[in-house]
């Protein structure tokens, strides 16, 4: 099903996110980092829905961390990427890359 | 933990509608940013209400339309949500109906008030930037008189002078006789300036409408715009009605121009002619014409005032004579049109509201009350495996199915209740108000739907969140601690209600128990518009009047004729009407100098018959009524109001004195004053009587006229009417046939319709509420049977027990009632200005309404009383 089923965008920017913030991602980390990189404004709505859809199909796997203080007590969900997730992200690069190769002259100004 | 805490109740929220995952992770992502939002924000509690919101709103949608496997499964989900749901609603029957009814009646009226609060308050104005059409009116600050009409002369001088307005347009509705091939028809006819249609913004359909020059002295003001309406009754909407003659008032129009269809400027009009058309606008002392104006885009409301008080200033030093002391005031088109009814709606609305939450309290009540009951089944599927989240869900679809089926049986009961809006309104409402179902309406319907059953499923749907656990049973009674304090809470509101209600049944009761200063019973009036020019030009004014008389005397007598009238009399208005222009001016008596002159009231003067006051049942005080011999011949007459005599000659000399009508020193012939009549009211049953000069119609002609009739025998047939009056003038039309009672109720209906549903929501809130009391003592004596059952046993009389039962439901009530009372004591200010004769903190209503909720409350609480003295402990400890 992996094979044939590529990540949308947002699931790809989710998932490279979490990768890049390595042990710390969760949802205000995650949300921070998209924005950062991308300049793009993103919902925490879309960022959980994602998650849950994204941990469904066995992408990344989260987990409860130790509640703390500052977060009123409520603890963490830290996500991490799993081998299918890396797998995926793979995938979606290498569809890409196929469709960009040869286009240089073409998009250059652009 | 660091600094504040986030706002608790969102996260409750979050916690309730959210799978439990979720809402802790994402309320600790919230706690997180809060830290950081409270030192850069204002209001950082808003914006987490409206991350909470907005988060709340985007899972739910992307939960749906993201993932079509998961928006099928959640599809499946809900239906089996909604079967568990309609099961377990029909297994209660007598809840959910209660609730439904409930609900129903509740969604019902407020979808309708909101409705009609929307139709005449906030919708658009139907003229292009209707917001910046004003009113301007006249007003006498040292005098305390206002009035809405002005003389056309004032206008002209106003329309000249200032520089707030882009235009403003002066007009004065009549009824015309519409005469041709077919019978007269009475038309209602407004001439205006022809600037009104610009000002309006309103564009013919067909033709043209007049223009400045028709407009204007000398013009060609021959000319009519005619309503959609007329046209298609009329003319059967034929395209080549430009340029067809009419007779107006046997005048030939020529019709230049079609109107669309709903535009009846003021009112209800049919026709528009030239402001220049109509004759006796010359005349400084007649108040006859209504101005409208639009504001220039920059002005404000100050420059405006600014504006029209230096004009009054100006005009005050030209013509002292006729401007003393006036100035000019402005209001809101919108609030000329139902200003008068907008504290009305509001207090409905408010009373509606206040409807609504009993209600939302009540059924809130009685789901916890069966959620409390279905412990065991909830901890039994927790048991085997179903998600807290999941049970939410179910007990959310319960709460749908509720408050969707009160809300469409509520809708229902809207269209209705609207439906039958102009038969209990006395009056013609405008064109442009509406209330009809549409989207708006259910839009309305919905929205109030989903906000009740948010409020009164939010108590229920958090207990039950909490999880039916083995702890779980005291948590649940912690929820039911809230419950006395929601009853108490119906009890307030219904306290206010009932005050409010009370004390407008009382201003009701009084206005009706006012005296006209007539006997209104049995009477029965008829317009004429006489036409201006139905006699040659030519003919003396003299002779007009006497062929007049003549005619009006035969009209009398062939109406007298009709079956069940016993007395016929005519007038050129009838009180309570406002058929014909009411003539007001200045009165000068004979010998008082300039100065008493000046303080004078303005008095009306009115042309009636000589049966007038016999008809109408007018006392007479002293001095004679008119005669048949008050003619052309003999000296001109008077007849004064009490009032007025009083007024003028405070020596009680007034009978053989002399008065005059007009400014002081303008040459208007001397009246003799041969009787003193009782005050009579003729704007409205709480208003002071007018100060009237009574002329007879056989010595002054009128421009309308109307038959007061006594008929004993009902309303006479209006065709009858029409055909009595046509037989003695073929091109003469009746206008409007309707009794008295109706007229003075046109007067009175905001007040009595408001009274009569205020106190049908009054009463719906006190039944509620005693049903709410009942509710929860049921509960509290159910959970302590046990506790009852072993006090009897023990030796505990039956009275000590309705006592410890009925002290528990009176101390609901009476803390409910003392905030009530609280509460009241506010709201009954502002609606002060709506009482008539009753003081906001009446004693009589407070007192009657304490007693009305305390007799009412005691039955609530007697009947679980009398059930737990009746405890049998066996039969408890056989259940348990």
């Amino acid at each position: 099903m992996a094979d044939k089923e590529f990540l949308g965008e947002f699931e790809q920017m989710v998932l490279l996110a979490i990768l890049r913030l390595g042990t710390n991602a969760y949802g205000v980390t995650i949300r921070e980092e998209i924005e950062a990189r991308t300049g793009r404004a993103v919902s925490r709505g879309a960022i959980y829905i994602t998650l849950d859809r994204l941990e469904a199909k066995g992408y990344l796997r989260s987990s409860l961390a130790e509640p703390t203080a500052e977060r009123g007590g409520k603890a963490k969900r830290i996500c991490r990427v799993e081998k299918a997730g890396i797998a995926a992200l793979r995938a979606s690069r290498r569809a890409l890359f196929n469709l960009w190769h040869g286009l240089g002259p073409v998009l250059r100004d652009s | 933990m660091t600094g504040v805490r986030p706002p608790r109740l969102a996260e409750r929220w979050l916690h309730v509608v959210l799978p439990a995952d979720v809402a802790h992770a994402f309320c600790g992502d919230l706690a997180e940013e809060y830290e950081r939002v409270r030192s850069t924000r204002r209001w950082p509690a808003v914006w987490y209400w409206w991350q909470t919101a907005t988060f709340t709103a985007r899972y739910f949608i992307e939960a749906i339309s993201l993932s079509p496997r998961s928006s099928r499964s959640v599809v499946r989900g809900l239906s089996q949500d909604m079967r568990i749901g309609v099961r377990s609603l029909v297994r209660a029957p007598l809840s959910s109906l209660f609730v439904i009814v409930t609900l129903a009646a509740t969604i019902g009226v407020n979808t309708a008030i909101v409705s009609i609060v929307d139709a005449a308050l906030l919708r658009p104005f139907p003229y292009t930037d209707g917001d910046r059409l004003v009113q301007i009116e006249l007003s006498e600050p040292q005098k305390g008189v206002h009035t809405i009409e002005t003389p056309y002369l004032t206008f002209l001088e106003w329309r000249q002078r200032t520089r707030t307005f882009d235009g403003l347009a002066a007009h004065v509705t009549f009824g015309l006789n519409l005469g041709g091939d077919h019978a007269p028809e009475p038309v209602h006819t407004t001439f205006a300036s022809a600037s009104l249609f610009s000002i309006l913004g309103v564009e013919p359909v067909l033709g043209r409408v007049f223009t400045a020059a028709e407009d204007a002295p000398g013009g060609d003001i021959y000319k009519v715009v005619i309503s959609h309406a007329l046209w298609q009754r009329r003319f059967g909407g034929a395209s080549d009605v430009i340029g067809r003659r009419v007779l107006l008032d046997m005048e030939p129009y020529t019709v230049i121009g079609v109107m669309p269809r709903g535009f009846g400027f003021p009112f209800r009009s049919d026709a528009w002619a030239p402001a220049e058309r109509w004759p006796y606008r010359t005349s400084p002392a007649l108040r006859t014409h209504r101005v409208v104006a639009r504001l220039t885009a920059t002005a404000t409301i100050a420059q405006v005032r600014a504006d029209l008080e230096a004009i009054s200033l100006q005009l005050e030093r030209e013509w002292p004579q006729t401007h003393e002391g006036l100035r000019a005031t402005v209001i809101s088109m919108r609030d000329a049109e139902i200003g008068g009814v907008k504290p009305y709606l509001l207090l409905l609305l408010g009373a509606a509201s206040a409807l609504l939450l009993i209600a939302c309290a009540n059924v809130a009540t009685l789901m916890t009350v069966r959620g409390i009951g279905r412990i065991p089944k909830f901890a039994v599927r927790r048991a085997l495996g179903m998600s807290r989240w999941r049970l939410v869900r179910q007990l959310a679809a319960e709460n749908l199915l509720l408050g969707s089926a009160g809300g469409a049986l509520g809708l229902f009961a809207a269209i209705y209740g609207v439906g039958v809006l102009p038969q209990v309104i006395p009056i013609d409402l405008p064109l442009w108000f509406e209330v009809r179902p549409d989207a708006r309406m259910l839009f309305a319907c919905v929205a109030l739907t989903l906000l009740t059953t948010v409020i009164f499923g939010f108590a229920p749907a958090s207990a039950a969140r909490r999880g039916p656990s083995a702890a779980r049973v005291a948590t649940m009674s912690g929820t039911t601690s809230m419950r006395p304090l929601l009853t108490g809470g119906q009890v307030a509101l219904s306290v206010v209600l009932l005050v409010s209600a009370g004390l407008l049944v009382r201003t009701a009761r009084n206005l009706n128990e006012q005296s006209p200063g007539f006997r209104a019973a049995d009477l029965v009036t008829a317009h004429l518009s006489l036409a201006y020019d139905k006699f040659p030009k030519q003919m003396a004014v003299r002779e007009r009047i006497v062929r007049q008389t003549a005619e009006f005397r035969q009209m009398e007598e062939r109406l007298e004729r009709l079956s069940g009238v016993e007395g016929v009399a005519g007038a050129n208005n009838a009180p309570f009407e406002s058929f014909g222009a009411r003539s007001h001016s200045r009165v000068t008596a004979e010998g008082h100098s300039e100065d008493a002159h000046a303080r004078n009231p303005y008095v009306e003067r009115m042309t009636v018959s000589p049966d007038y006051f016999r008809t109408l049942e007018v006392p007479l005080f002293a001095g004679r009524t008119f005669e048949d011999r008050d003619d052309m011949d003999r000296p001109l007459v008077a007849i004064v109001n009490r009032g007025l005599a009083e007024r003028l000659w405070p020596r009680g000399d007034a009978i053989g004195q002399r008065l005059k009508l007009g400014a002081f020193g303008e040459s208007r012939p001397w009246l003799q004053v041969v009787g003193i009549v009782g005050d009579v009211k003729h704007r409205a049953l709480d208003s002071e009587p007018e100060m009237v000069v009574y002329v007879p119609d056989s010595q002054s002609y009128p421009g309308t006229y109307t038959f007061v009739m006594r008929a004993a025998g009902g309303v006479p047939d209006p065709a009858a009417v029409q055909a009595a009056v046509a037989r003695v003038d073929p091109h003469q039309a009746v206008f409007d046939v309707r009794t008295m009672h109706r007229s003075i109720a046109r007067t009175t209906w905001p007040r009595t319709l408001a009274a009569s549903l205020l106190t049908g929501f009054a009463l719906l809130a006190l039944l509620l509420a005693a049903i709410g009391i009942y509710g929860v003592l049921s509960h509290a004596v159910a959970q302590r049977a046990r506790e009852i059952g072993v006090r009897l046993a023990l030796g505990a009389q039956v009275a000590d027990v309705m006592r410890l039962v009925l002290r528990q439901g009176l101390s609901i009530v009476v803390g409910g009632l003392v905030s009530g009372l609280l509460l009241v004591f506010f709201v009954a200010r502002t609606m002060a200005g709506l009482l008539f004769r009753v003081t906001p903190v009446d004693p009589v209503t407070f007192a009657s309404v304490c007693a009305l909720l305390l007799i009412v409350a005691l039955v609530a609480c007697y009947l679980p009383a009398r059930r737990a003295a009746h405890t049998d402990l066996n039969t408890v400890l056989r259940r348990d």
